[in-house]
């Protein structure tokens, strides 16, 4: 058995805080372990830090939300032994004493310590989080302001042979996160001619998030699209379901058979030098 | 008034027998118990073959997943798997001991970092040491600076040679590629010391299930390193990508 192992569930929650009002969620933590853990509950608030979901955190000595642990025998920050199989529900409580409208990314830790204070000096140690996005608010619906940004269709070229990859950034422009919920559609001769939901990451206040599909197994793939293209002129409409509108953004690209004339053209080509030579030895004679 | 009442009464009653549909749920009874319930799921389960997986509820009263105003509610007992993955970090062993150190010669040991994510998440993975190798403050190993005295906490170069001393590492696996180009790749761990934050070191932006990682520490020493104990911890931090 591993010399750590650890589970928590859920690996993220995302709420609506009303002022005044308190929010509780259960963790549940699990030891896997070979061995007993000491363990600690910390809360860190973190930002983005790119377009793909890494986040960079920081410190905030006084933060506007006020976290506790209902917990009867636990405190946040107190340090408590799980162990091996043992799970712990943990009565996570936040909070929000303020008016103030905005938005609090933050990360609930499980942070191992040294069992052993003898060990202390040389023991690799352990911390998992769980992503909290908070957002401070007293209406019950915030509204989402997606935007589509750095689009692009890759390759330049687009040949029947090429896989279409459509890229390009959702930005949020609002100022609460949001889910993406939308879906590209390309069009041809005004029937559609592929169709997929957007996968629906969630996008930070005044951050991008990279576009991406999502499968019929829930999972994420990028958007492309399989060959062979049938050679033509095609429209394409991104849709984000706002929640109060609906945003479209149009593009269209055309697919040439580049491939099948570069490879007739090259055919006659070589068929044009083998036959030359042939006919100016034959006229000689 | 009795007229009125007998009025009113008949018209609750013709209100409850005509305008009320009844409401279609299962109902099961027996001499001690009543059991009502809004919908009778007849089987459910996860199904698969070779090429295909399933996941399914029979009897769910509106199965599926409904969308509005961003609120997602997925009905049905096939749905529930989501939630039964949790963000899952192995570490294999805690103590990594390098034995005795001849000087010139690079010793090495591994750790191997397990990461399992819900759906819908990537993972990143950060590392940070308490501070360097060391016996006090005064006595350490330095951290590596590589080959070309250019790597840091955040840039891996080459660290091949037997001449330049110190103490570094180097990941290996699908999500370490971003960090380190190959396994000759190295560099310094993030110095809580130094004041240094920790850094990503392995990262994915899908969901992974039993994802590894391989550590591979590296310490070389000279031949004017103080004997002693040197020691120090690093601490590796999961979180799932949001």
């Amino acid at each position: 058995m591993p010399a750590f192992n650890l589970i928590l569930k859920p690996a993220q929650i995302e709420i609506i805080l009303k002022p005044n009002a308190i929010f509780t969620q259960a963790y549940e933590v699990t030891n896997n372990s070979s061995g007993t853990l000491l363990l600690s509950t910390s809360v860190s608030p973190w930002i983005p830090a790119d377009n793909t979901g890494t986040v960079t955190y920081f410190d905030d000595p006084n933060p506007s939300l006020k976290f506790s642990l209902s917990n009867a025998d636990l405190k946040l920050g107190q340090d408590f032994l799980l162990n091996p199989g043992q799970k712990k529900q943990l009565v996570f409580k936040i909070n929000n004493p303020s008016t103030e409208e905005s938005d609090h990314y933050l990360t609930f830790f499980i942070t191992q310590k040294p069992l052993n204070s003898a060990l202390g000096g040389h023991q690799n140690l352990a911390k998992i989080g769980s992503h909290l996005l908070v957002s401070t608010s007293s209406k019950s619906t915030l509204t989402s302001n997606l935007r589509i940004s750095k689009f692009s269709l890759n390759p330049i070229i687009k040949d029947i042979f090429t896989p279409l990859k459509i890229n390009g950034e959702i930005f949020n422009n609002g100022n609460h996160y949001s889910h993406i919920d939308g879906q590209i559609t390309i069009y041809k001769n005004g029937q559609t001619y592929w169709q997929q939901n957007l996968f629906p990451y969630t996008t930070t206040s005044q951050n991008s998030r990279l576009i991406h599909c999502l499968n019929f197994q829930d999972e994420v793939i990028p958007c492309q699209l399989k060959i062979p293209l049938w050679p033509g002129s095609y429209q394409g409409t991104i849709t984000l379901n706002g929640n109060v509108s609906k945003y479209e953004y149009s593009f269209q690209f055309f697919i040439f058979p580049y491939s099948i004339i570069i490879s007739i053209s090259l055919l006659f080509l070589l068929l044009f030098f083998l036959l030359k030579p042939k006919q100016s030895i034959s006229s000689r004679r | 008034m009795k007229i009125q009442m007998k009025l009113n009464l008949l018209i609750l009653v013709f209100c409850f027998w005509f305008l009320v549909s009844p409401i279609k749920a299962q109902h099961f009874s027996s001499p001690s118990y009543f059991i009502d319930w809004g919908n009778f799921n007849i089987t459910s389960g996860r199904k698969s073959s070779t090429n295909y997986q399933l996941t399914d509820t029979v009897g769910q009263n509106a199965p599926g997943v409904s969308e509005k105003n961003g609120i997602r509610v997925k009905s049905g007992f096939q749905y529930i798997y989501d939630t039964f993955t949790g963000l899952s970090f192995t570490i294999d062993k805690l103590n990594i001991d390098f034995g005795t150190l001849t000087p010139g010669v690079g010793v090495t040991d591994t750790n191997l970092l397990t990461v399992t994510t819900p759906s819908g998440h990537g993972y990143q993975i950060t590392a940070q040491q308490n501070h360097p190798l060391w016996i006090s403050p005064s006595l350490f190993i330095p951290n590596t600076a590589c080959d070309l005295n250019d790597c840091t906490a955040s840039f891996s170069t080459p660290w091949i040679t037997t001449n330049k001393y110190g103490f570094g590492f180097n990941v290996t696996g699908i999500g370490a590629t971003a960090y380190f180009s190959d396994s000759t790749y190295f560099r310094p761990f993030a110095d809580l010391s130094d004041n240094q934050s920790p850094v990503i070191i392995a990262s994915e932006n899908v969901p992974v299930k039993n994802r590894e990682a391989t550590v591979n520490y590296r310490v070389l020493i000279s031949s004017l390193q103080a004997a002693g104990d040197y020691e120090n911890y690093i601490t590796y931090t999961l979180v799932p990508k949001y």
